[in-house]
């Protein structure tokens, strides 16, 4: 340790701890919070999957009892007395399982884990502008998870009013008995937000202040850009969802009436609270968060897309600048689309106009960056290792779930659409189609430099395919059965005439749903294996030019050892400047040509 | 940028301090006058009050936030967070009055096709 | 985090880090502002789109008598900032007790009010009107208490002699926060009291 003064924030980092509890406890090192975020993050995903599966049984076998663990654990939690899963119990899965991939895995993987790990290397700082308030964020995410995970064991379970908690039925009917379950689930709703805040406000000074010098804007990894704008949406939508969750916990506890108008009826029973209120409110207050939030599970993952196929293709990517407009302008209209979500709600049809506008408006940034991604693989010289084909299925999966997009856009359609498959489907294929495959890109791209470690290629490949077949064989059907009308959140449709034709179907997406979630077994095996026993990593395996691939394995918690002086932009592959190799890191001195004893392309300092 | 300068003066801090209890009296004083009369404007009901009243309240924010909050010192980025956020306020109250003043016409029309005993 | 690992950080140090904890600050402050537009928005449309008006008189005079302490607070803090940039340990130290002494005032006159309330039978779950007094007045409260925690950390810290002319951000960001607070309390004054 030096004892020199401290000149500049750049300079400054908390040393290696020596005892356990702080180096993987309370730890203030960027990385290690990003893998604390990482393995909870993962662990959430099997209980969210589990979930999943189900429910998809309930569907496909309507009250049949669910094979071993029905019997197991009749009577308790969403089990009847033989062992199937009751009505109440398919909303409470429905529900949790929406709610814990949405702000328990996604998020708190894509920018708590991902976002965290990057953001200091990508712009070549020590760590992010506020190490204290990381871990922080951390500490506020694991217990709002456990808060939420607490509530399938109170009595009455957990939530089940939806993820979307529309009042009255999130509201008047557990004002009038005190469900516990989804009071718990919100207490840990807010806790996350608060998290999320933090989170993106302490990304959003990192991206701002802290790059190292020669890092302009224009020379930021996609991934940066991304994280950054997403940062924006965490720190100025999570707050309305506090605030309607916060009105939604005192209609429930204090009796207030904020959401639940004069007159309601509960079974036979008027309501207990006072009245005066409007389930509207509810929709607009919610929607300007969630939908936002739908940004925020999508923008990291178009941004480590980006950089993947950049660095699988050999080429920067196609329109750089291009994509950071995109980028920009979806951070714009983002703000303005959330009525799309309404148009069935009885809002002021002209609204409803306005909204159907800006909607397709906001298509348009993201039909430019598919565009610029099929223009980045064009004519490169394509390495199909296991990141480069997740991020390609990314980019396919994101086209139908954007297509898919376009038409719910459109109000009159959407009002035969919403509350049907056909919106299952679309919001499947972006969250899981795009967003988690660009995950699985991540993990494996990013796997060398987190562990020190190569997944296995052959596995990775296999859990690839088998999950880009399975996947589709689940979820593409649900377009169809959509357009027919079949519900959503329904717990049985054997009531509906109209969908009886349509029960093969439902048998045939839920043995595509077993095989989907048996295929992760892989993932899960290789991933947990490498970590500790896998082949080690060279420093930069994929020969990638931004500078988390320019600093050895482990990477020491200075993360530099000088902060680098970027010359360059974050996909120099195959430019003149590159020969006689095809690739150069972005602080490569400016003209290596001219520099005296200039080191060859590619090697690390 | 930074605003650690040492020899800003304090005079500021008392004027906005005064301003600010002068403005405290005025606003409380006009809620005991209907301003929409006094303006000439009769039969808008409370709209001229609530306005009168948003707009003192506006200016002691600007107040607080330029002179307290040392605004009028601030580097562009932090006067574009809370511009932004602004806006966004603004967005928000003008979306969700969109909805509600159309929606209250339609429960006001009912409650008094209620009352005339449809 | 304490900044005792290293043998000094220099005053550019300090201002730089100044500016990044101003610019997180003015980011928390933004989320703040969405947090009470919700609340304020659904007030402002639950009483345009009512039937008949919602609106119950509250006492103007400790509201108003609220506000002008909410003011002095805020210029206190203002001069607890100044003097702290300056050196001036004991002025510092005085104007920070004299913020937190009258955030306690606030939330004493605060405390009366609401046990009128309850007195009278009236509860947040008695009427609209009330919800909304209770739900804004309330989570202004709790920012209220999460300030006057922050002061009385600082007031112990600049007893201490942690702060001179160079460090000093805590003050100058709890400052901020407090004159939010005031921000939040200008609005909600009228709102719920005059208008």
């Amino acid at each position: 340790m030096s004892t020199a003064p401290i000149t500049r924030v750049a300079d400054f980092y908390h040393p290696e701890p020596a005892d356990f509890f702080h180096k993987y406890v309370w730890s203030y090192d960027h990385k290690v919070i990003a893998k604390q975020y990482m393995w909870t993050a993962f662990t959430f995903l099997i209980l969210g999957g589990v979930l999943a599966m189900l429910l998809r049984w309930q569907i496909a076998y309507p009250n049949a009892p669910v094979p071993i663990i029905g019997p197991l654990l009749h009577d308790a939690f969403f089990f009847g007395a033989d062992g199937s899963i009751t009505p109440n119990g398919y909303l409470e899965l429905a529900t949790m399982h929406g709610l814990v991939m949405v702000f328990f895995v996604i998020i708190p993987l894509i920018v708590g884990a991902f976002g965290n790990y990057l953001i200091p290397l990508h712009i070549g700082s020590r760590d992010v502008a506020f190490p204290l308030l990381n871990a922080l964020s951390y500490w506020l995410y694991l217990p709002a998870g456990l808060l939420m995970f607490s509530s399938f064991f109170v009595d009455k379970g957990a939530a089940a009013a939806g993820w979307t908690a529309y009042p009255p039925l999130s509201d008047a009917a557990g004002a009038s008995e005190p469900m516990l379950g989804m009071n718990l689930v919100l207490a840990g709703i807010f806790l996350a937000g608060f998290s999320s805040i933090l989170g993106g406000l302490n990304f959003l000074v990192t991206i701002v202040k802290l790059r190292a010098p020669g890092m302009t804007w224009s020379r930021l990894p996609l991934t940066t850009w991304a994280q950054f704008i997403t940062a924006v949406f965490q720190v100025l939508a999570t707050p309305m969802l506090a605030a309607a969750g916060a009105m939604l916990l005192f209609d429930r506890i204090a009796g207030t009436s904020f959401f639940i108008p004069t007159g309601l009826t509960v079974g036979s029973d008027l309501a207990a609270n006072s009245g005066g209120g409007f389930p509207l409110l509810w929709q607009h207050i919610f929607w300007f968060y969630a939908h936002p939030a739908v940004y925020i599970l999508i923008l990291p993952s178009m941004g480590f897309a980006s950089d993947i196929l950049a660095a699988f293709s050999r080429k920067p990517v196609f329109g750089y600048r291009a994509m950071v407009i995109s980028l920009a302008s979806i951070m714009g209209l983002g703000f303005v689309v959330w009525g799309h979500h309404m148009f069935v709600s009885g809002m002021n049809p002209v609204m409803g106009m306005a909204f159907m506008v800006s909607t397709v408006f906001i298509a348009l940034p993201s039909g430019v960056k598919v565009f610029n991604w099929l223009g980045t693989l064009w004519g490169g010289s394509i390495r199909l290792k296991p990141p480069m084909l997740y991020a390609i299925s990314f980019v396919s999966m994101f086209i139908v779930g954007g297509l898919s997009g376009i038409f719910m856009a459109a109000s009159p359609v959407d009002i035969y659409i919403h509350d049907t498959y056909y919106i299952i489907a679309h919001f499947h294929y972006v969250v899981f189609g795009a967003t988690l495959f660009s995950v699985f890109a991540a993990t494996t791209y990013w796997f060398p430099k987190m562990f020190g470690r190569m997944m296995n290629e052959k596995l990775s490949i296999l859990h690839w395919g088998l999950t880009f077949l399975f996947f589709n064989l689940a979820f593409f059907p649900m377009h169809f059965l959509g357009e027919a009308g079949h519900m959503r959140r329904l717990a049985t449709s054997t009531g509906y005439e109209f969908l009886n034709p349509l029960a093969p179907w439902n048998e045939f997406i839920t043995l595509s749903a077993f095989a989907l979630g048996m295929t992760q077994l892989l993932f899960m095996y290789n991933f947990i294996y490498s970590v500790f026993k896998g082949e080690k990593a060279p420093d930069n395996p994929w020969e990638a030019s931004t500078l988390e691939w320019t600093i050895p394995n482990p990477v020491p918690v200075y993360n530099f050892k000088e902060l680098p002086i970027v010359t360059r932009g974050p996909h120099e592959y195959s430019s003149p400047d590159t020969l006689p190799g095809d690739w150069l890191p972005q602080n490569a001195p400016a003209r290596p040509a001219d520099a005296p004893g200039a080191a060859p392309a590619g090697a690390s300092h | 940028m930074s605003t650690s300068t040492a020899s800003h003066s304090l005079k500021p801090y008392f004027l906005v301090f005064s301003a600010l209890l002068g403005l405290t009296v005025l606003t409380v004083a006009l809620s005991y006058v209907d301003v929409g009369r006094a303006l000439g404007l009769s039969g808008s009901g409370r709209a001229a009050n609530i306005v009168a009243g948003l707009v003192v309240a506006l200016i002691k924010a600007s107040l607080v936030v330029w002179i307290f909050m040392h605004q009028d010192h601030e580097e562009g980025i932090n006067r574009f967070i809370l511009g932004f956020s602004v806006a966004l306020l603004t967005l928000a109250f003008l979306a969700l009055s969109a909805d509600f003043l159309w929606l209250g016409t339609y429960v006001k029309a009912a409650a008094g096709a209620l009352v005339a005993g449809r | 985090m304490s900044d005792e690992h290293h043998a000094t950080l220099s005053p550019s140090f300090h201002a730089e880090r100044r500016d990044l904890r101003a610019m997180g600050m003015w980011l928390f402050l933004g989320s703040e502002v969405m947090f009470f537009t919700a609340f304020f928005g659904a007030y402002i449309v639950v009483r345009s789109a009512s039937v008949e008006s919602i609106v119950h008189p509250l006492d103007k005079v400790l509201g108003a008598l609220n506000t002008v302490v909410l003011i002095t607070s805020s210029l206190t803090m203002a001069l607890a900032v100044a003097w702290s940039k300056r050196g001036e340990r004991a002025k510092t130290g005085w104007a920070l007790l004299a913020t937190l002494a009258l955030a306690g005032v606030f939330l004493v006159v605060k405390g009366f009010e609401y046990a009128h309330h309850f007195q009278e039978g009236v509860f947040p779950r008695s009427d609209i009107f009330h919800g909304f007094y209770f739900l804004l007045t309330g989570f202004h409260g709790v920012h209220v208490i999460g300030g006057m925690i922050s002061l009385a950390i600082l007031w112990v810290r600049n007893r201490r002699g942690d702060f001179d002319e160079h460090y000093n951000d805590p003050i100058e960001m709890t400052g901020l926060y407090w004159h939010f607070v005031d921000l939040v309390w200008i609005f909600l004054f009228p709102a719920l009291y005059l208008l």
